[in-house]
């Protein structure tokens, strides 16, 4: 797998470390900002409902956990898996609600609640393959860290 | 990618997705559907389909009716009135006018048409709209001597029967307002059981004939019956056994505004009452059901309204397998409104029902 040219010139994978820390902080920011908003908005999706107490303070503290691991660079890949996890629970989470639910709640927080179920979906998937490509780009990385370390 | 790299993706794949199964086991989608423990008396076969209209938007609700004709308002073009003859061959759209300086979120409007006149109630802004069927030309009725309301129904040439909210309560009351006599709760009829907002919720009815109104909570088995004044005449129970409203609400930041925290056990749907009976469509199984005819169709149970009690109950057929929005019965003719289809049918009660 080859990069584009003119994508050598950025570090890609630091993009990708980029957008997971924005999307991540600001996903958990706004819903802590409006934790009783958020918890009463996922207690509605009959998915969660009994289990919205936890799960309201769960997502955020994961995101945020995650946040951290991927600027400590020693945990740089467990970072980009358990985005990948996360965003792909996410993913299989609204397209469950969105084929089986009889009503779809809303629950999402922020500039993010702006947009539709089928849009957020399609943002979702996009996110779980960026988290795909960025482990793809750090394996690269660290056969080319590897690489330089053997010539020492 | 490496083996193991994959091995990892995969592994964590089927975990997030075990997970999620977790929930939905654990979730009341995969349970059976509740069955009350009360019986239905089932009337056999009393609807027989008289005319189908398409009415091509899913957004039509019945605003009236007569001996001759039907009045649709439209919630998403409330300005929108479709007038129909009664065996569905003749329809005619109108535009109404709304002589106001300014209007503020219009869908809110809800059109009620009782000639020779029709009203268009605003609860925001608040307004009550009066105009003549037949110049459907609407203007200011009581200007700003109307208190905020959720609903309104006319009950005369000019008074309204309101669901408004009580500071004094902290909860919905109705309440009564006419062009001579100002705005007036009455604290009486409805008792509140949770938190004085959603566990109020219900639908306004009046039954002309009687000048009665009737009030159908949504969350519990009660129905209120007063006079046009709001005199209590009697309480009302559906056949099911809720009389607490199941809902869980949640007071969100400083406790100033609360929404609900989980569906809630919603038991009385659509209503309508005609001269001498309610009819509740039902969203709980009874004991004595068949699943599959209570999937197929809306159940409606009937309720006798000299007394109130339970007379029995019949199905709405799903036409076109469309869901079921809104219906009406005057004498003995039914209008249904599925989806977008305006369906009319006769309802035999009288012969079916030995009281």
């Amino acid at each position: 797998m080859k990069l584009p040219k003119f994508l050598k010139r950025f570090n890609f994978l630091d993009i990708i470390i980029f957008l997971f820390v924005t999307l991540f902080v600001y996903a958990a920011t706004s819903k802590l900002m409006e934790y009783d908003l958020f918890k009463a908005q996922i207690g509605k999706s009959p998915l969660i409902m009994n289990h919205s107490e936890w799960i309201a303070w769960m997502v955020p503290t994961v995101e945020i956990a995650i946040s951290l691991a991927f600027i400590i660079p020693r945990l740089l890949l467990p970072a980009l898996y358990s985005s990948f996890f996360l965003m792909f629970m996410f993913t299989a989470y609204i397209a469950f609600i969105l084929t089986f639910s009889p009503y779809v709640p809303c629950s999402c927080g922020g500039i993010l609640s702006s947009m539709g179920w089928t849009e957020h979906l399609i943002f979702n998937i996009g996110f779980t393959l960026l988290a795909v490509v960025g482990i793809v780009l750090y394996n690269r990385q660290h056969k080319q860290d590897h690489v330089t370390v053997s010539f020492n | 990618m490496k083996r193991k790299q994959v091995f990892i993706l995969i592994g964590g794949l089927v975990l997030s997705m075990g997970l999620l199964l977790a929930l939905y086991a654990f979730s009341p989608l995969s349970k059976e559907i509740y069955r009350a423990s009360f019986n239905r008396k089932f009337i056999p076969n009393p609807l027989t389909q008289k005319a189908v209209m398409d009415i091509e938007v899913n957004s039509f609700y019945i605003a009236g009716q007569t001996e001759d004709k039907i009045y649709l308002g439209n919630s998403t073009a409330p300005f929108h009135l479709l007038i129909t003859n009664r065996v569905l061959t003749d329809s005619q759209h109108i535009m109404l006018t709304v002589k106001m300086d300014s209007i503020m979120d219009p869908n809110r409007f809800r059109l009620t048409v009782d000639p020779p006149y029709f009203f268009l109630s605003h609860g925001v802004m608040p307004r009550q709209l009066r105009g003549k069927v037949g110049d459907w030309i609407a203007e200011d009725l009581l200007g700003v001597n109307t208190a905020y309301f959720v609903e309104s129904l006319p009950v005369g040439a000019s008074s309204f029967v309101l669901r408004s909210y009580s500071t004094s309560n902290k909860g919905y009351e109705l309440a009564k307002v006419t062009s001579t006599k100002p705005f007036q709760f009455n604290y009486d009829l409805l008792q509140k059981q949770v938190d004085g907002l959603f566990c109020l919720d219900g639908q306004l009815l009046y039954n002309k004939k009687l000048a009665q109104l009737v009030y159908l909570h949504y969350y519990r088995n009660e129905f209120v019956v007063a006079d046009s004044n709001l005199n209590l005449v009697y309480r009302g129970h559906t056949i099911d056994t809720f009389s607490r409203a199941r809902i869980k609400v949640a007071k969100i930041g400083d406790g100033n505004e609360s929404m609900l925290a989980a569906p809630p056990m919603q038991i009385n749907g659509i209503s309508c009452v005609s001269e001498k009976y309610l009819l509740v469509q039902s969203n709980l199984l009874a004991n004595n059901e068949d699943l599959e005819s209570f999937e197929n169709g809306s159940i409606v149970d009937v309720y006798d309204l000299a007394s109130g009690i339970y007379s029995g109950s019949f199905y709405i057929p799903r036409y076109k397998n469309e869901r079921l929005l809104d219906f009406e019965l005057l004498d003995n003719q039914m209008v249904v409104i599925s989806d977008h289809y305006l369906v009319t049918y006769e309802l035999n009660l009288n012969d079916q029902i030995k009281l």
